[in-house]
C-alpha cells in the first residue's frame, strides 16, 4: 500500500510540472497584447505603466526558458508575485478566499454522498417500483437543469418573495463579528444554503444514477444470492456484500466529476457573491490582475490534481486489488 | 469453367440481394432508432436547429414576402440565404429595404399585401417600453432598453446550435487524432499524449478557457475555438483505448500487410470500428459546449452585448430580476430544453453502442 502511494505520488510530479507549462504557455504565448487590450477602457491605468509591469513581472529581458525557470522557481515557493491592482501578495490574495471554496466543495461533496448513496440503494432494491421510477424521473430532470439556470431562478424567486433568514448574497451577515462561535456556525450555513444547493444537486443526480446502476449489476450476481441463501439478513446482504463493489466505482467517478464542480463555482460564486476563489478569479479576470490570473488557474488545476490522487488511494485502499496489481 | 464461376457468382448474387452496406455506424442508428426519449431529443435538437436557421422568418421586423411599390420583395428570405457562406456575397436584399433607414413596418402598410414573421421585431430593434411585461404584443416581454425577448431568444438559438456543433467538431477531431496516435503508435507517443491529456484534464474547464480568453477578443468564433481546444480529452480517451483494443485484430494485420500506411489505417480501418462509442460522448460534449457558452456570455466573456445569446439573456434577466422576474423564464427553459435533448441523445447512443445495456433494458 505505501509503495503503491509513494509511486502514485511520484507520478503526480510529471503532471504537476505539465500543469505549470500549460498554465505558462497559455498566459505568455497566447495571442494578443495585454497593453493594447487595456486601451479599450478597462480600469487599471494607463498601458505603459502595465506594459511596465509585465515587463519586471516576465522579466521580458530573458529568453523563454528563463522566463519559465524563474517563475517555476518563484512557484515552488508560494511566491506567486504582488497583484497589480491592489499590490498584496497573491498567495495572500488566495489564500483568505480558498478556505470558502474548498470548505462549500467539501461540505456539498459530504452532503451528496450521504443522500445519493441510500437513495440509489433503495432504487437499486426495489428496481422497478413506484419509488425507482418516480426518482428515476425526477433525478434525470434534475441532472439535465443546468445549475446556474437553477440558481439564477432561486435568486429571482427570492427577490419576488423575500424570505428574511434566507440571505442569498455573500458568506457571512455584517453583524458576524459580534455573534457568538454557534451564532457564527448558523450564519454561514445559513448562507451556504442555497449555494450548496445549487452546487451539489447536480452532483447528487448524476451520482445516485450510478449506485443504482451499479447496484443493480452487482445484485444480480451469484456471490450475492449465495449469501441470501446462506440465510444473512437483507441488509447485512446489500451494505456488507453488495454495496462494497460499489466504493471503487464511485470513487473514481467522485474524482473525475471534481474539475467541473471547481469549474462551476465561477459562475455560482459570482451570482451568490460567495467569497471563494472563483469569484476572485472572476474578479482578477476583469481587472486583467495577470499574476493573480495565473496563480489561481495552477490553484485550480493542483486542487484538483490533489483530488484525484486522494480518489486513486481510496480506491487502492477499497479495492486491495488496485495496489496488489501494481 | 469461367462460365461457370460467373453463373455462381449471379445466382449467389440472387439468393442475397444487395443490401446496404452494414457500417457500425449505421447498425448503432438503427438500435438507437428504437430509443424513444433518443428520438424525442433528437428531435428536438432538429427543432432548435430549424429555429436557429430560420430565426429571420420567425422573429424579425421585414416581411418574409410582400407587395410593395408594384413589386414583389422577400428580405426576410435573402436574411436566411446570407448565413449560407458564399451566397451572401451574390445575394442582395432589394432595394428600398436593405437601406438603414428604412423602416419596413412602418412603410409596408396594412393596405399592402405582405406576409410577416410570428414576431414583428428584430432582435436589435429598441422600442419605447423597456422591462415591460409578457403580453400580447411582446409574448416573453421587453428587455430594459425596449427590445422583445423572444425574438432576441429566437435569434440567440443560432449562437448554440453553432457552438455545440463547430466546438465539438474541433475537439472531435483533437481528440480522434491525438487519442488515435497515442493508442495506434504506444510507446513514447502514447505516454507523452497521455500526461498531457491527463494535464489537460486537470483544469476546470471554465478557469482554463478563461485564462485564454482575458488574452483575445471575446467574440463567438474564438469562444468556441477556445472549447473545442479544452474539451478534446474525453474524446481522446476514448479513442485511445478503443484503438489498443483493435490494433492488435487480424483485419489491421491485412492492412499493414497490404502496404496501408498509419494514418489509412487509423482513419480507414480502426475510426469506422471505434466511432461507436464515440457517438455517446460527442453528445455529451455538445450539451456541455452549450452550458460552457452560455456561462462564459454570462460572465461577459462570450458573445458581446447587445448581440443576443442564451448566455447574456441569462445575465440582463439576472441584472433586472428584482423589476422583471419573469424575463428569466425564456432563456432558462431554452438552455434548459436543449442540454435535456443533447442528454437524451447521449444516453440513447450510449445504449445503442453499449452490448452490455442492449441485452438489458
Amino acid at each position: 500500500m505505501t509503495r503503491y502511494v509513494v509511486k502514485r505520488l511520484l507520478l503526480a510530479v510529471p503532471t504537476l510540472l505539465g500543469i505549470t507549462i500549460v498554465t505558462f504557455a497559455v498566459v505568455r504565448l497566447a495571442p494578443g497584447d495585454p497593453a493594447a487590450m487595456q486601451l479599450d477602457g478597462t480600469p487599471g491605468g494607463d498601458s505603459a505603466r502595465l506594459h511596465e509591469q509585465l515587463r519586471a513581472y516576465w522579466r521580458l529581458d530573458q529568453p523563454l526558458h528563463r522566463q519559465y525557470a524563474g517563475w517555476l522557481a518563484r512557484l515552488v515557493t508560494f511566491d506567486f508575485g504582488h497583484s497589480f491592482v491592489d499590490h498584496r501578495p497573491v498567495w495572500d490574495k488566495i489564500a483568505e478566499k480558498l478556505p470558502w471554496t474548498v470548505g462549500l466543495a467539501v461540505a456539498s461533496l459530504g452532503a451528496t454522498l450521504a443522500l445519493a448513496i441510500p437513495i440509489g440503494v433503495i432504487m437499486a432494491v426495489r428496481a422497478g417500483g413506484w419509488f425507482d421510477r418516480i426518482t428515476g424521473v425526477g433525478l434525470y430532470a434534475a441532472f439535465s437543469v443546468p445549475n446556474y439556470v437553477a440558481a439564477g431562478a432561486l435568486i429571482a424567486a427570492v427577490a419576488v418573495i423575500p424570505i428574511d433568514w434566507l440571505p442569498i448574497s455573500g458568506a457571512i451577515s455584517d453583524d458576524y463579528d459580534g455573534l457568538s462561535v454557534g451564532g457564527r456556525i448558523a450564519d454561514v450555513v445559513r448562507h451556504a444554503l442555497l449555494i450548496g444547493i445549487c452546487y451539489s444537486y447536480p452532483a447528487l443526480a448524476y451520482q445516485a444514477r450510478f449506485v443504482r446502476n451499479n447496484m443493480l449489476e452487482t445484485l444480480r450476481q451469484d456471490y450475492v444470492r449465495t449469501a441470501r441463501a446462506n440465510g444473512l439478513s437483507r441488509c447485512r446482504v446489500i451494505f456488507r456484500h453488495a454495496f462494497r463493489n460499489t466504493w471503487v466505482p464511485l470513487i473514481t467517478l467522485l474524482g473525475l466529476t471534481i474539475p467541473s464542480v471547481v469549474s462551476g463555482s465561477v459562475i455560482l460564486e459570482v451570482m451568490f457573491n460567495w467569497p471563494g476563489i472563483g469569484r476572485l478569479f472572476y474578479a482578477s479576470i476583469a481587472q486583467r490582475d495577470y499574476p493573480t490570473v495565473m496563480a489561481l488557474s495552477v490553484v485550480s488545476a493542483v486542487l484538483v490534481l490533489l483530488s484525484t490522487l486522494a480518489a486513486d488511494i481510496a480506491c487502492a485502499r477499497a479495492d486491495p486489488r488496485i495496489h496488489d496489481a501494481q | 469453367m469461367p462460365n461457370n464461376t460467373s453463373s455462381a457468382v449471379e445466382t449467389g448474387a440472387n439468393r442475397t440481394p444487395r443490401r446496404r452496406r452494414e457500417t457500425q455506424t449505421y447498425r448503432t442508428w438503427r438500435q438507437f432508432r428504437r430509443h424513444r426519449t433518443g428520438l424525442f431529443g433528437l428531435s428536438i435538437i432538429f427543432t432548435l436547429m430549424l429555429i436557429a436557421v430560420s430565426a429571420p422568418l420567425i422573429a424579425g421586423n421585414q416581411p418574409i414576402a410582400c407587395h410593395f411599390d408594384g413589386q414583389w420583395h422577400f428580405p426576410a428570405l435573402v436574411d436566411v440565404a446570407n448565413k449560407i457562406p458564399f451566397l451572401s456575397f451574390v445575394l442582395n436584399k432589394s432595394k428600398p429595404f436593405r437601406f438603414a433607414g428604412f423602416d419596413a413596418k412602418t412603410a409596408v402598410g396594412d393596405d399592402e399585401s405582405a406576409i410577416w414573421p410570428v414576431v414583428r421585431y428584430g432582435p436589435l430593434e429598441t422600442t419605447s417600453d423597456g422591462l415591460a411585461r409578457p403580453s400580447r404584443e411582446h409574448w416573453l416581454g421587453t428587455d430594459e432598453v425596449g427590445r422583445d425577448l423572444l425574438a432576441r431568444l429566437v435569434h440567440g438559438a443560432v449562437v448554440s446550435v453553432k457552438v455545440g456543433v463547430v466546438s465539438m467538431g474541433i475537439a472531435a477531431v483533437l481528440g480522434v487524432l491525438l487519442g488515435g496516435a497515442a493508442g495506434y503508435f504506444g510507446g513514447w507517443t502514447d505516454a507523452l499524449i497521455s500526461r498531457l491529456i491527463e494535464v489537460v484534464m486537470c483544469f476546470p474547464v471554465f478557469f482554463l478557457i478563461l485564462s485564454i480568453m482575458v488574452w483575445i477578443e471575446p467574440d463567438i468564433n474564438n469562444v468556441m475555438v477556445v472549447i473545442g481546444l479544452t474539451r478534446w480529452t474525453g474524446i481522446a480517451r476514448y479513442t485511445r483505448a478503443e484503438f489498443l483494443r483493435l490494433k492488435s485484430q487480424d483485419f489491421v494485420a491485412a492492412a499493414v500487410v497490404s502496404g496501408a500506411g498509419p494514418l489509412r489505417i487509423m482513419l480507414r480501418h480502426l475510426l469506422p470500428n471505434a466511432m461507436s462509442p464515440l457517438w455517446g460522448t460527442i453528445a455529451f460534449g455538445m450539451a456541455q459546449a452549450v452550458l460552457t457558452e452560455a456561462g462564459l456570455s454570462w460572465l461577459g466573456f462570450g458573445v458581446q452585448w447587445p448581440e443576443p445569446s442564451w448566455g447574456n439573456l441569462l445575465r440582463s434577466a439576472f441584472e433586472h430580476r428584482g423589476v422583471a422576474p419573469a424575463m428569466i423564464a425564456g432563456p432558462s427553459v431554452a438552455i434548459l430544453l436543449t442540454v435535456l435533448a443533447y442528454n437524451l441523445v447521449g444516453d440513447a447512443l450510449r445504449d445503442a453502442t453499449d452490448p452490455k445495456r442492449a441485452a438489458t433494458p
